[in-house]
């Protein structure tokens, strides 16, 4: 990447302060429910920040692990909201082509699609849409439930749209 | 009537059900249920006019800017229809709408550009805009006494673990400890029930990652059913429609291992409350199973301890 510390000098909010403010006492990386199933610490990915090395933290495993749950956050003593730092990397992952493949991502964007072409969102539809783009094997593995909460009025397929999408787009 | 009730009787309140608790969505009895309850409490809600996606973070990460237009839009609505006070269900949608709010309030050009497309957003009455959850709401302006008065058939003795997950009370903790909450206890033991402790009750149930790693997240609700289990709680009532999904997922798929009754009754809480309002059930949105299952278990409670 030309600029290792691009996202530094783009980002004026969470990831410098992050980079700033951070004490490595790792209270963020005990705290992640997903911890085990990382590549790098939470508490790793804000030291590979601060050192510069933007690009092997917008590879890793970890930023797209973040479920945002916020535990961190309110944990922090140096109150950085590490969620938000996560987030931040995502936003940026995306937007300079890392991370392209990974299935959040296509997850994301499925679902912005549906909210600019109706204002709204079907969950069942959604994972329809999502699970064709990427695993159809496993919709066939659904079928048999979906059909059974579909009969028992459990499950609806219908998607009310927004009546007036002009107000939305922006 | 007590002064709470003079308060409240009549008290109107707009309504963003989100997606997830809208009546096409996988959390509609979260919805029907939560609208139930309030109008035994004689609170009056209005969906909001026309309502779209509240900007979530799946939105928020690839378009921010968008996200705080999305969920402006909600708040604009809201303003017109004169009814200021947003009451929410969805932990998520509760999160977005907040910070959109917070965002417009400390963010001036953005609230400039935003009020050019809702106008509405540019005048004063923006001060006027609350966003509640419905827990907040309940425990804090509804308060004991009344919920109380409106119970019918308390839930004597019944063990009720509740799950908050992580986004009713994270990161900003609005009305109660983001990490140990104990709203729901209260709630509960209001109508008759007898709160079960859960170390993991804010544990973060995996969200929407079931959808993109069900391995990792099945093994997150395992542990967290498995702290459910170990309580000995008789039924466990949730606040989210993710969080809901995803233990209901865990329920099927993980019950044999966890030791857990694959008919386990997990609701929502506002459907346990109605329950001791005798609101009809199909109101409620409940499965005999679950009903009869509480039911049962709180007349053999009643019978023994004599009520």
């Amino acid at each position: 990447m030309a600029n290792q510390n691009i996202l530094l000098i783009e980002d004026d909010g969470i990831a410098r302060i992050a980079a700033e403010k951070c004490i490595q006492c790792g209270t963020c990386s005990a705290s992640c429910p997903l911890n085990r199933y990382m590549d790098y610490t939470p508490r790793q990915i804000v030291a590979l920040v601060r050192e510069g090395l933007v690009e092997e933290a917008l590879k890793t495993k970890t930023i797209w692990l973040c479920s945002t749950c916020y535990l961190c956050a309110v944990r922090c003593p140096a109150k950085i909201n590490i969620g938000e730092f996560m987030t931040a990397l995502k936003r940026f992952a995306l937007k300079n082509g890392y991370s392209n493949s990974l299935l959040y991502p296509k997850l994301m964007k499925t679902y912005v699609e549906y909210v600019n072409k109706y204002g709204r969102v079907s969950e069942p539809r959604l994972m329809v849409s999502f699970s064709l783009k990427t695993n159809p094997l496993k919709l066939l593995k659904m079928l048999p439930i979906s059909i059974r909460l579909l009969k028992n009025g459990e499950l609806s397929i219908s998607l009310e749209k927004v009546q007036n999408l002009e107000e939305i787009k922006f | 009537m007590d002064t709470a009730e003079r308060r409240l009787n009549g008290k109107h309140l707009s309504f963003y059900p989100g997606c997830s608790c809208s009546k096409n969505g996988t959390a509609r009895r979260y919805g029907s249920s939560s609208i139930a309850v309030l109008k035994a409490l004689g609170i009056e809600v209005s969906e909001i006019n026309d309502w779209n996606c509240c900007g979530s973070n799946l939105y928020r990460i690839i378009d921010e800017r968008g996200s705080y237009f999305l969920g402006a839009r909600n708040l604009s609505k809201a303003l017109e229809m004169g009814l200021p006070e947003i009451l929410i269900l969805c932990p998520a949608c509760f999160l977005s709408l907040n910070r959109t709010l917070t965002e417009i309030s400390r963010n001036t050009n953005l609230k400039n550009e935003i009020a050019k497309k809702y106008r509405v957003l540019g005048g004063p009455a923006v001060s006027r805009l609350r966003i509640r959850h419905i827990i907040d709401f309940l425990v804090n302006d509804v308060g004991e006494e009344d919920v109380k008065n409106r119970v019918v058939k308390r839930l004597e003795g019944l063990k009720v673990a509740a799950y908050y997950g992580c986004q009713i009370t994270r990161p900003y903790g609005y009305f109660d400890d983001p990490e140990f909450p104990t709203s729901l206890e209260r709630l509960i033991s209001w109508i008759g029930g007898q709160p079960i402790e859960s170390n993991l009750k804010t544990k973060c149930c995996g969200g929407m990652l079931m959808l993109t790693n069900e391995e990792e997240v099945l093994n997150v609700i395992e542990s967290i059913l498995r702290s459910y289990v170990k309580s000995g709680a008789e039924c466990i009532v949730t606040a989210c429609p993710l969080c809901h999904l995803n233990l209901e997922i865990g329920r099927a798929r993980l019950s044999g291992r966890v030791g857990l009754d694959e008919n386990f009754p997990i609701i929502y809480f506002t459907q346990l409350i109605g329950l001791s309002f005798n609101i009809p059930v199909e109101e409620l949105g409940l499965g005999k199973d679950d009903v009869g299952r509480i039911t049962e278990k709180v007349r053999l409670t009643a019978t023994v301890k004599g009520v």
